[in-house]
């Protein structure tokens, strides 16, 4: 076995180039050494490699086109870092006499990874380069850019030796793989300088599978979940901490029908356009909003105060903003107790919103409620659906807002915005008569007829899933909403699974346990068995497990 | 080599049969066997018509008369298929497996894509227990105040 020195003695420094044919010698492998501090031990296993043609060369970097590389890179003063990079390499043989090649048989994909460090007495050159000859490769691998990682730096500066000596040791870890049949990979290049004694590491990676294409290859995951899901109370939200009515800009008022006739025989009374008309030429200005509400209004007893005149007519003033209307909450249980349930469909009427969807997990099997956030001085709400099921905890799984106010028009022009605001509004619900649930794609109408006339349950639900959903009606906010119904309600649309007589004894109900057999009776189909130590033969065996697998009784 | 006639009342399915036994009597094999499928000769003295299960001490196996027997001179032919679910459960009885699907042990959560569904849905409304006022109130917001 050569000594490292002396397998260096064809590895010279010189220009990097594919048609040199120079070989460079590797001295080192050391099967799975990983330990990045280089110490030179003694004696090495020498590796020579050979670089096949198959490679360009790149910013001094030679890249192979299966995705090895072989790089060398000038660091400066006496630093010359060479690195080649052949993944998964098992090494047959890993005494190598210098300057033969030692031939890596790759059954799938193989990573090698290697630094070399050397060092140099004397100044630097002012370039270093390294020449490489590829030999052979057996596939062609295009990687659209290169990764380097776990790069190590590590310098020993040894002042004991003539001049100087600093050892460099750089350890490069591409992030990619690629695949190469069996065969020989093999890296050649000179390495020379006066007085240059390199020594190289290499660190045998590990044995991957070759990448799939494109992209990176398969691995295995997941199946270490936490086996716990944070489940936090949702919970309808306070209302805001200001109340503009406090401000003293605007103040709300809670008037009877009679209340507003007196109102409006003070406004265009002298009294009031002696005080107010020099600062509006309009009384009704000073309104912001008639409106009728269906609710149950708090107020106290109060004079009716517009602007900074105050009138002798009593009407109640509001103090609270901010009102909660709780619809209260209505129990969904299975009527199942199985898959049916989850497959129906369920729309909520809102009033002032219209019809929603909800979806049934949120809910079956649990409670529903409905909330409603509103405010006095815009008419603005807030509508919360919330859900609680067995755990007790509460969500706040659905939110919408609307607009509670039916606006009385107490002007020419307040009465056109009222109308084109009301139109838009209209219009936008028509558009969304559909619901957006169980909208139907092009093609399950007709995969579902098809299916159909085969006749098997399967098709069947497969036709009733495809069945178009129909919308139940548009937005209902604004005036409109005072016209429709006031309470919410459920409805649901519950499929209808008919099971014939002995359905269980004859087809079975899927299970997906594991079980022993002998805790079973009946009708049984397996998925899954091992029948590996029944004393029978093959043909047994496998007629055994087909008639497990299709079914039979136990 | 024995041979015992039976009458399988069960379908093949079953891994314990409901048999009732006819007679027994000896006979052979004919060459070359195979144990899945073997082909029986027998005396014409036995009906074939009178039975469809076969037990053979020899190789401790029950099979399924498989197909009509074909008569030769003396004797005719039969043949035989192994009855494989009743032959080894006792030896797979006490295996675990992962069931597909089962009588009774089930999981209704699970879809079944067996299971009809009529094409037709039952509509239920549930009303919720509170909701805005039937009557209303006036509302009037103005400036100052």
């Amino acid at each position: 076995m050569a000594t490292w020195r002396e397998a260096l003695d064809n590895v010279r420094l010189g220009h990097v180039a594919l048609d040199n044919n120079r070989r460079f010698t590797v001295v080192e492998f050391i099967g799975a050494y990983t330990n990045r501090f280089y110490n030179p031990p003694d004696p090495y296993s020498t590796l020579t490699v050979d670089v096949g043609t198959d490679a360009e060369l790149n910013d001094d970097f030679l890249y192979f086109k299966n995705g090895n590389y072989f790089g060398i890179e000038y660091l400066g003063g006496n630093t010359l870092a060479m690195f080649a990079y052949i993944e998964g390499a098992e090494v047959v043989g890993n005494t190598q006499v210098s300057g033969k090649p030692c031939t890596f048989y790759a059954t799938k994909g193989i990573r090698l990874t290697f630094d070399i460090s050397y060092t140099l007495p004397g100044p630097p050159p002012s370039t270093i380069t390294i020449p490489i000859t590829v030999t052979k490769y057996s596939e062609t691998f295009t990687y659209p850019d290169r990764q380097w990682i776990d790069q190590d730096y590590i310098m020993y500066t040894d002042y004991a030796a003539e001049g100087y000596n600093r050892e460099y040791s750089y350890n490069y870890k591409p992030d990619f793989n690629y695949s190469l049949d069996e065969g020989a990979i093999s890296f050649y290049g000179e390495y020379g300088y006066p007085n240059a004694q390199p020594i190289v590491d290499f660190l045998a990676g590990e044995e991957s599978a070759p990448p799939a294409y494109p992209g990176d290859p398969s691995a295995t995951g997941g199946g270490s979940g936490w086996y716990y899901a944070t489940n936090d109370t949702i919970d309808i939200p306070n209302f805001p901490s200001i109340q503009a009515i406090d401000f003293g800009f605007s103040a709300i008022y809670n008037p009877s029908v009679s209340d507003m006739q007196s109102i409006a025989r003070w406004l265009w009374s002298d009294d009031f356009e002696q005080n107010i008309k020099l600062n509006y030429t309009d009384p009704f200005n000073n309104i912001i909003v008639i409106a009728m509400v269906a609710l149950d209004i708090t107020s106290v007893p109060s004079y009716f105060r517009i602007g900074n005149v105050e009138s002798e007519i009593a009407v109640p003033r509001v103090t609270r903003q901010y009102l909660e209307l709780d619809c209260g909450s209505v129990n969904v249980g299975e009527y199942w107790a199985g898959f049916l349930d989850y497959d129906a469909s369920y729309t909520i009427w809102l009033p002032f919103i219209g019809y929603r969807s909800i979806k049934p997990d949120d809910m079956v099997n649990g409670i529903i409620g409905v909330v409603y956030h509103i405010d006095l001085l815009t008419g603005s709400a807030v509508c919360f659906i919330w859900s609680r099921k067995k755990d007790g905890i509460k969500h706040v799984l659905y939110t919408y807002s609307c607009n509670i106010f039916y606006n009385v028009a107490f002007s020419g022009a307040n009465f056109i915005n009222m109308y084109n605001q009301q139109l838009s509004a209209t219009v936008s619900g028509i558009s969304n008569a559909v619901q957006s649930a169980g909208q139907l794609a092009s093609g399950d109408i007709i995969g579902g007829i098809t299916n159909l006339l085969t006749g098997s349950a399967t098709a069947q639900r497969q036709y009733e899933t495809a069945k178009p959903d129909y919308g139940r009606g548009g937005n209902s906010g604004g005036n409109s909403g005072l016209f429709s119904i006031r309470y919410p309600y459920l409805i649901q649309s519950l499929p209808i699974g008919q099971a014939p007589a002995n359905y269980n004894k004859l087809h079975g109900i899927p299970s997906q346990i594991y079980s022993k057999l002998s805790d079973l009776t009946g009708y049984t189909e397996i998925d899954a068995i091992n029948l590996d130590d029944i004393e029978a033969s093959s043909a047994e065996k496998s007629e055994l497990l087909n008639i497990m697998k299709s079914g039979f009784y136990l | 080599m024995n041979i015992t006639f039976y009458h399988n009342n069960s379908d093949s399915r079953y891994s314990i049969k409901d048999l009732t036994e006819l007679e027994s009597t000896t006979g052979a094999f004919k060459q070359p066997f195979n144990i899945l499928d073997p082909v029986l000769q027998l005396s014409k003295a036995i009906d074939p018509l009178e039975y469809n299960y076969v037990y053979i001490p020899e190789v401790t196996r029950y099979y399924f008369v498989a197909s009509r027997p074909v008569y030769e001179a003396g004797y005719y032919n039969v043949t035989l298929h192994s009855d494989v679910i009743s032959n080894f459960r006792s030896q797979y009885i006490n295996l675990g497996a992962i069931i597909a699907r089962q009588e009774s042990k089930y999981n209704a959560y699970l879809k079944d894509s067996k299971l009809p569904v009529l094409n037709k849905q039952d509509i239920n409304t549930i009303a919720f227990p509170r909701g805005f006022n039937n009557s209303d109130e006036l509302i009037m917001v103005v400036n100052g105040g």
